[in-house]
C-alpha cells in the first residue's frame, strides 16, 4: 500500500535546479534509507515533503490525497512527523513540555474553556499528562522528565526528538540524521529504538544518514539521491556492493 | 530654478546624512550590527570643534581632534560593550547600542544641563561663488561629499587593504582561518567611521549656528533609512556598491528633506521619511539577507 | 514555576498584596503622592508583563510598545471625553477601546513586522513609533505637541490594581494551556513548532495584538492617573526603558517582569533621582544583565544564581 508518492518533483532555487524530475515512493510501514552525497538535496526532499518548501513543479500524494499544496502545519495533522538535523528539540523547555507539544495536534478544547477552566480542559490536560508519562516511559525518559531538554546529552536528545515526533503517532516519520553527533554505541542504540518504533507505531521511515552499514540492518530499502534526483532504489546490501555507486563519497 | 536653488541648499544636511549613513553602513558590515552611538558621537564632535574654534584654534587642528575623541570612544565602546554583547542574536547588539546611545545622550545632558543649546561661530563665512547661487559651505560639502565617495570606492575597490575589509565583512570565520586579524580590521574600520561622523560634525560647525545635544537622535534614524534605502541588508557580498549605496542613500534623504518642507507639509517631513521606509521594507522584505545564517 | 500561581496559592497572593497596599492608603501611611507612584508601578507591570509576551514570543525585540500606549491613551481621553454615558461607563468604553485601536494599528503593522529579519523590525518599531508621535503633534484635534489638559481623574487604587490583576491572570491561564505551551516554544525552533502543527504565524499575530491590546489598556489607564498627556511621553525612550526591564527580568519571565517593572518604577522616588540618571542607570542595568547573560533569549535566574553558587563552592573547595 502506497503511503506517500513523489511524482516528477521540481525545486528551483536562484536560478538554480536543486530537485530534478523526482520520484520517490514510500510503502505502509517500511524503512527507507536515503543516502547521497551533500547537497544532493535530501534535506531538501524533506523540507519539499513537510510542506517547507513548494515545488515549482510535480505532485505530492499522501495516502492517495494531492498534499502538494498544503501549509506545513496541515500535513502535520495528516500525520507526517519529522525531524531536523541540528537539534529538533526545544531546548529550552523541559523534557516533559517537549513531549506535550507532541500531542499538539491530538488535545482537544478550544480557547473559551481554556479561559474558563472548564472541566473538558482539565480533563483532556489529565490525559495528556498520562500520554506523556507513557512515551517518556517507553523511551526510557521518564525520570528526566523536569529536567530542560538543552541539558540532556546528545544521546537522550536524540530519544527526545523521537519520542515527541511518534507522540500523535503518525504515519510517516522523516528522520533527518538523527545520529549526528552520537558514538557508535548511542547511534545503534538509536537505530534498535526506530525499528521498535516502526513495529510498535507501524510508522512508515524516512531516515538519512552519512553511513549506510548504520542502515544495514534496519532498512528495508536504500535510495540513493545525486544532483537533486533519484539514481538507485533498492535493498541495502544491493546498494552497498554496487560498484558504479561506490564512486560516490557518501557524507 | 527656483527648487534647484532650494536642493543646494540642502546640500549640507544631506551630505551630514550620507556621511553618518556611509559609517552606519561600513560598520555594520564589517561587525553585523548598527552602531547606534553615531548620533551621539555625531553630537559630540560638534561640542568638541566647537570649543576648539572658541579658543581660536583653526578649524582642521578642532576636527583633528574632533576625529580623535570620536575614534577613541567609538573603540572603548566596541571593546567593553560590544565585543561582550556579541555573542547573542544581532538584535541584542541593536539593543544594547540603542542603549548605550541613550546613556551617552544623558551623560551629556546631566553634564551640559545649564546650557543645552551652545551657541557658536559659524567657522568659515559663507560667501557666494557665481554662477548659481551656492554658498561656500554648500560647495565645500559637495566636494568633500564626492571626494570620499569616489575615495571610498576605490579603496574598497581596489586597494590590499580594503580588499581583506570585504573579506572579513563577508566571511569573518574564513579570513580568521588565514591568519586575518579580524579585531584589528573591524577596529579600524570603525576608526574609519568615527572619523567620517567627526567630518559631518564639522559640515554641522560650518554651517548652522545652533545646536543641543538632542538632536542626535533624529540625524541617526534619518541617516539609517538612508543607508537602509542606499541598501543595507541587501546588497551585501559588494562593500563598493554598499559604499555608492549608503552615501547616495543618505544624501538622497537630505534632498528629500527640504523638497518636502518647501513644497509639502512643513512639519510632515519625518513621516514622510518613515512612511517611505515602511513602504521599502515592505515591499523589499523578502530580499534581506541574514547574516551568516540561512 | 508557572503551573502552581494558578492555583489559589497565587490568587492569594496577588489579593494579599492588594490589601497590603490598600490600609496603607486609607491609613493615610502611603500618602497621595506615593499612590500615585504606586499606580504607576501598576500600570508599568500591565505594559513591562505585555511586552515580554511579545518579545519573548516573536523572538524578536520591538520598541513599539509605547506607540500603542499613545494610541490607547488618546482614544481613551477621545471617548471619555466624547461620549455620551455616565463619567465611569465612558472610561470602561474608553479602556476597551484604547485597546481596540492599539490592536488595531498592531495588526496592521504585524504583517511587515514579521517578515522583516530582527534588527530591521527594531527600526521599523522605532520609525513607527516616530510616526504616530509626529502624527499626534500635527493633528490638532489630539492636542498637538502640548498635549491634553484637564482629563478627569478615574484611575484610583483598586481599579488599576483589579486590571492589572486580571491581565496577570489572563496571561497565566493562557500560559499554562496547549496554546500557552505552543506559544512558548515558537521562539525557540520556529520551524520545528510548526512541523508538529502550531501555526506559528497567527500564534505570532495573536500575541503581538493582545500584548498591544493591553498596551493601549494601561494607556488609558495612564492617561486618567496623569491628567495630562503629551506626545514627549510616549517617545521611543520609554519603550526603551520598558523593554529594558522586560530583559532584565527575563525574556518568558512573567513574575520577572513584574518584580523588575516594579522596582524600577519605584527606584526613582525611593532614591530621588532625576530623569536623565534614572535612565542611565536603568540602560546600564540592562546591558549588564544582556553581558552576563548565560542562554540567549530566555533568562532564569534561579538557574543563574545555582551555577554562580556552584562555582563560587567548586574555588572554595
Amino acid at each position: 500500500m502506497v503511503l506517500l508518492k513523489l511524482n516528477k518533483l521540481n525545486l528551483i532555487f536562484n536560478d538554480m535546479r536543486i530537485i530534478r524530475d523526482l520520484d520517490f515512493v514510500v510503502e505502509g510501514k517500511e524503512i527507507v534509507g536515503l543516502i547521497g552525497a551533500t547537497q544532493s538535496g535530501k534535506t531538501v526532499l524533506f523540507d519539499l515533503i513537510s510542506g517547507f518548501y513548494k515545488a515549482n513543479t510535480g505532485k505530492i500524494y499522501f495516502e492517495g490525497d494531492d498534499i502538494t499544496k498544503f501549509s506545513v502545519e496541515k500535513k502535520s495533522q495528516l500525520g507526517i512527523a519529522r525531524t531536523f538535523q541540528n537539534g529538533s528539540i526545544f531546548s529550552e523547555l523541559s523534557v516533559k513540555d517537549n513531549v506535550k507539544i507532541g500531542f499538539y495536534n491530538f488535545i482537544n478544547y478550544s480557547l473559551k474553556s481554556v479561559i474558563l477552566r472548564s472541566k473538558k480542559f482539565f480533563d483532556e490536560e489529565k490525559r495528556l499528562s498520562d500520554e506523556v508519562y507513557n512515551v517518556l516511559k517507553m523511551f526510557g525518559l521518564e525520570y528526566y522528565e523536569n529536567l530542560l531538554a538543552g541539558d540532556l546529552s546528545y544521546g537522550l536528545q536524540g530519544k527526545l526528538d523521537i519520542a515527541r515526533a511518534i507522540a500523535c503517532g503518525p504515519k510517516l516519520l522523516l528522520l533527518d540524521r538523527p545520529t549526528n553527533g552520537m558514538d557508535k554505541n548511542e547511534a545503534e542504540e538509536f537505530m534498535d529504538i526506530i525499528k521498535m518504533v516502526n513495529k510498535k507505531f507501524s510508522t512508515a521511515i524516512v531516515l538519512i544518514e552519512n553511513d549506510i552499514d548504520l542502515m544495514m540492518n534496519i532498512c528495508d530499502r536504500v535510495v540513493v539521491m545525486e544532483y537533486g534526483t533519484v539514481i538507485a532504489s533498492d535493498k541495502p546490501v544491493e546498494i552497498k556492493n554496487n560498484q558504479a555507486l561506490a564512486s560516490i563519497s557518501f557524507s | 530654478m527656483d527648487i534647484l536653488n532650494k536642493l543646494i541648499d540642502s546640500f549640507e544636511m544631506a551630505s551630514i546624512y550620507a556621511l553618518i549613513s556611509l559609517a552606519l553602513t561600513l560598520g555594520a558590515n564589517i561587525n553585523g550590527m548598527i552602531n547606534f552611538i553615531m548620533g551621539q558621537l555625531f553630537v559630540i564632535s560638534i561640542y568638541v570643534i566647537a570649543f576648539f574654534c572658541d579658543l581660536k584654534v583653526p578649524i582642521m587642528i578642532s576636527l583633528l581632534v574632533a576625529i580623535a575623541v570620536c575614534v577613541i570612544i567609538n573603540l572603548l565602546i566596541k571593546k567593553y560593550v560590544y565585543d561582550l554583547v556579541k555573542r547573542h542574536s544581532q538584535m541584542m547588539s541593536l539593543i544594547v547600542s540603542i542603549g548605550v546611545s541613550f546613556v551617552i545622550q544623558d551623560i551629556f545632558v546631566f553634564v551640559f544641563r545649564a546650557n543645552p543649546k551652545k551657541l557658536f561661530y559659524t567657522v568659515n563665512g559663507t560667501y557666494k561663488s557665481g554662477i548659481i547661487e551656492i554658498n561656500y559651505t554648500d560647495l565645500i560639502c559637495l566636494l568633500v561629499f564626492l571626494f570620499i565617495m569616489l575615495a571610498g570606492y576605490l579603496f574598497v575597490k581596489y586597494t590590499r587593504l580594503g580588499k581583506i575589509i570585504r573579506a572579513v565583512s563577508e566571511d569573518s570565520e574564513s579570513t580568521a582561518l588565514m591568519g586575518i586579524d579580524n579585531d584589528k580590521i573591524i577596529c579600524f574600520v570603525y576608526g574609519i567611521c568615527a572619523g567620517l561622523v567627526a567630518i559631518a560634525g564639522s559640515f554641522f560647525c560650518i554651517t548652522f549656528s545652533l545646536a543641543d545635544p538632542f538632536s542626535g537622535n533624529m540625524i541617526i534614524l534619518r541617516s539609517l533609512i538612508g543607508a537602509i534605502i542606499g541598501g543595507l541588508g541587501i546588497v551585501s557580498g559588494s562593500l563598493s556598491k554598499s559604499v555608492i549605496g549608503a552615501l547616495c542613500g543618505g544624501f538622497a534623504v537630505g534632498l528629500f528633506e527640504i523638497l518636502i518642507k518647501n513644497y509639502a507639509v512643513a512639519g510632515a517631513s519625518d513621516i514622510f521619511l518613515f512612511c517611505m521606509l515602511a513602504v521599502y521594507l515592505f515591499i523589499n522584505n523578502k530580499k534581506f539577507l541574514r547574516r551568516g545564517k540561512n | 514555576m508557572t503551573k502552581r500561581f494558578l492555583s489559589y496559592k497565587g490568587l492569594l497572593l496577588l489579593f494579599g498584596i492588594y490589601l497590603v497596599l490598600l490600609i496603607g492608603i486609607k491609613s493615610e501611611m502611603i500618602n497621595f503622592y506615593w499612590e500615585g507612584i504606586f499606580k504607576l508601578a501598576l500600570i508599568n507591570i500591565i505594559l513591562v508583563v505585555s511586552l515580554n509576551l511579545a518579545t519573548g514570543l516573536l523572538g524578536q525585540l520591538n520598541l513599539a510598545h509605547s506607540a500603542f500606549m499613545a494610541i490607547g491613551a488618546y482614544t481613551c481621553v477621545f471617548i471619555t471625553r466624547n461620549l455620551f454615558f455616565p463619567g465611569f461607563i465612558n472610561f470602561l468604553f474608553g479602556l476597551f477601546l484604547g485597546g481596540m485601536a492599539a490592536m488595531i494599528f498592531a495588526y496592521l503593522i504585524s504583517a511587515p513586522a514579521m517578515k522583516i529579519p530582527g534588527n530591521y523590525l527594531i527600526i521599523a518599531t522605532i520609525a513607527a513609533n516616530e510616526i504616530i508621535k509626529d502624527l499626534i503633534i500635527n493633528l490638532n484635534i489630539l492636542g498637538g505637541s502640548s498635549g491634553i489638559h484637564g482629563i478627569n481623574y478615574y484611575s484610583n487604587f483598586s481599579f488599576v490594581y483589579l486590571i492589572m490583576a486580571l491581565i496577570i491572570i489572563f496571561i497565566y491561564v493562557i500560559k499554562d494551556s496547549k496554546y500557552g505551551r505552543a506559544i512558548m516554544c515558537i521562539p525557540q525552533n520556529e520551524m520545528l513548532a510548526k512541523s508538529c502543527g502550531i501555526d506559528t504565524f497567527h500564534s505570532k499575530l495573536f500575541v503581538f495584538s493582545i500584548a498591544a491590546f493591553f498596551a493601549g489598556v494601561a494607556g488609558g489607564l495612564y492617561a486618567h492617573e496623569m491628567t495630562v498627556i503629551e506626545p514627549n511621553m510616549f517617545d521611543f525612550s520609554y519603550s526603551l526603558e520598558l523593554l529594558a526591564m522586560v530583559i532584565i527580568g527575563g525574556l518568558g519571565n512573567i513574575i520577572g517582569s513584574i518584580v523588575s517593572a516594579f522596582i524600577f518604577s519605584l527606584m526613582p522616588y525611593v532614591f530621588n533621582i532625576g530623569s536623565e540618571l534614572k535612565v542611565i542607570i536603568h540602560v546600564v542595568i540592562m546591558i549588564l544583565v544582556i553581558i552576563f547573560m548565560k542562554k540567549s533569549l530566555i533568562l532564569d535566574y534561579k538557574r543563574f544564581l545555582m551555577d554562580t553558587w556552584s562555582d563560587v563552592k567548586k574555588k572554595i573547595w
